[in-house]
């Protein structure tokens, strides 16, 4: 007979799982009922399937195998195991965070998080509602007001000749040039945009402008269009 | 490949629910963001907006030592906000007095780091002390300390601002600039400009370079005439701030992790003999690089 003690585990799905103890008690959720000796029979899991509860388990043995004084493996092949083992689809992959917060398996719930954190980083609002088919439940004026409310966030830095002069602006002014405003649809993700053909002055003229148009949008009145407009058709149409 | 999951989720099964994850996990995922990430999220749902206001995600934002920094100032409204969000922008708005009104703290808004601004009476100007050669004024107005420092007249210019590492946030990059302004009738400026550096004594490499605290946005092709070529390479130039004041960059520092060294950064202007006068200094400001 093995002298390694094992545990039973049972997935929602009714599958079974038959797991040395150490590396079950990865999970700190069921180290906890392992130490409140509840673990004589096969732990239920009624939250995780057993497509997923397989791959905590995959990931659970690699990382206790690694603290192992007879294991070999290095930092480096540990966490080049873990970029491959996270490749999955983004089903698969809140599955896991999901298992991972329910059984309390701290590494990989920060592989998981970490992930989806870089997915998310630097995308606008629509970018993420769209990645993750999340619903917008805000109304207009609600969504308005949170924009409002964290403006900063949304301004895009206008650089001119890719050098000195960064301006800040905020999004809807921005939007107010065609081009900037196709930029930012397409996806541009850098929050700095470059413009190569536009000067500091005829920038800050512009900007001027854009911001007069705003403001007039606002108030409901007929924006009028002075000089400095007609020059974004002119050096902005690339 | 494609999960058909128990028959609790109405959505097309090749479509990833993340709403379905529980508000702590959307925190988790956020707090490992930015907070201009964090901000933008607040726009995506109800329920992101929650996840991403939370306490727990912008106490990782914040700098560890926040509490103790914030307790060196007398008058501490920061800590009475109600949330940590609250906390983190009005730390980065609005810079608070530490040390009996000698330093400005404030942090870096996009990326929470810790800066500072060092009151000229915290930096050691050589003659400050002699009233022919400086003297001590207040600019209620202008300048967020009780009193700035107006140089009458020296031909010895040499400022000095001295910090502690340990306060600088750690693996940052930082450059120190000189906060001042020049009176319409400041003169000296343009002959020899004063050499500056950034650097500490323990930790080896020293930053130097020459500044040229005249006329600011002047590009370099229509320099003065007098400043020799050569140095025209090492010369930054200053810049107009938000606040009304003038910048000039001293140098830049890599801040590590947990090393106490002392920076040193200094203005030094002492070859040329000229006199000089009209430098209105508000102090020198820490912070870290952009990018």
């Amino acid at each position: 007979m093995s002298s390694v003690k094992k545990v039973t585990l049972k997935s929602s799905d009714g599958e079974i799982f038959e797991v040395e103890e150490t590396v079950a008690m990865e999970s700190q959720t069921i180290k906890g009922l392992i130490e409140d000796d509840c673990a004589d029979n096969a732990i239920p899991l009624p939250n995780v399937t057993g497509h997923i509860l397989s791959l905590v388990i995959q990931y659970c043995k690699e990382h206790t195998s690694s603290s192992d004084s007879n294991s070999s493996k290095s930092n480096e092949k540990l966490k080049a195991w873990d970029t491959q083992f996270i490749n999955v689809d983004l089903n698969v992959l809140f599955d896991l965070i999901m298992a991972a917060n329910y059984l309390n398996v701290k590494g990989l719930l920060d592989l998981t998080c970490q992930t989806v954190a870089d997915m998310i980083k630097e995308k606008t609002p629509e970018q993420i509602r769209a990645m993750f088919n999340i619903v917008n439940d805000f109304t207009p004026e609600e969504e308005e007001e949170v924009r409002r409310e964290n403006a900063w966030a949304f301004e895009i830095s206008l650089k001119n000749n890719n050098v000195v002069d960064t301006f800040e602006v905020e999004e809807s002014m921005a939007k107010e040039l065609q081009t900037i405003k196709n930029m930012i649809e397409d996806n541009y993700t850098d929050s700095v945009i470059p413009l190569h053909n536009v000067t500091s002055d005829i920038l800050e003229l512009v900007i001027e402008d854009c911001k007069k148009h705003v403001e007039a949008a606002e108030s409901e009145s007929e924006p009028s269009y002075s000089l400095a407009s007609k020059l974004i058709d002119d050096p902005l149409k690339a | 490949m494609m999960e058909k999951e128990s028959g609790e989720r109405n959505s097309s099964p090749l479509v990833a629910e993340l709403s379905e994850l529980a508000e702590g996990c959307i925190s988790d995922i956020v707090s490992l963001t930015s907070p201009k990430d964090a901000c933008r999220a607040c726009a995506v749902s109800h329920k992101f907006r929650a996840a991403a206001e939370s306490n727990a995600v912008w106490e990782k934002f914040l700098p560890s030592d926040y509490q103790a920094i914030v307790a060196r100032s007398s008058s501490s409204d920061s800590l009475n906000l109600t949330s940590k969000k609250q906390i983190y922008l009005s730390l980065s708005d609005n810079p608070i007095l530490i040390d009996d009104s000698k330093k400005s703290f404030f942090l870096d808004k996009s990326s929470g780091k810790k800066c500072y601004l060092l009151a000229a009476r915290e930096l050691c100007i050589i003659w400050s002390g002699s009233p022919q050669y400086w003297r001590w004024i207040s600019l209620p107005e202008e300048s967020r300390f009780p009193e700035a420092a107006e140089l009458l007249d020296v031909c010895w210019l040499d400022i000095c601002g001295t910090m502690s590492t340990s306060m600088l946030s750690p693996k940052t990059n930082y450059a120190a600039y000189l906060v001042y302004k020049l009176t319409e009738e400041a003169y000296g400026f343009d002959h020899l400009p004063p050499t500056v550096s950034v650097g500490t004594t323990e930790g080896g490499e020293v930053c130097k370079q020459t500044v040229f605290l005249g006329q600011p946005a002047v590009e370099p092709n229509q320099q003065d005439q007098i400043v020799p070529p050569q140095q025209q390479q090492h010369t930054s130039h200053p810049s107009q701030r938000k606040d009304g004041w003038l910048e000039i960059k001293l140098g830049e520092y890599f801040n590590e992790e947990g090393k106490d060294y002392e920076l040193q950064i200094r203005l030094l202007e002492g070859e040329s003999r000229q006199w000089k006068s009209g430098l209105i200094v508000e102090g020198i400001e820490i912070r870290p690089t952009k990018g």
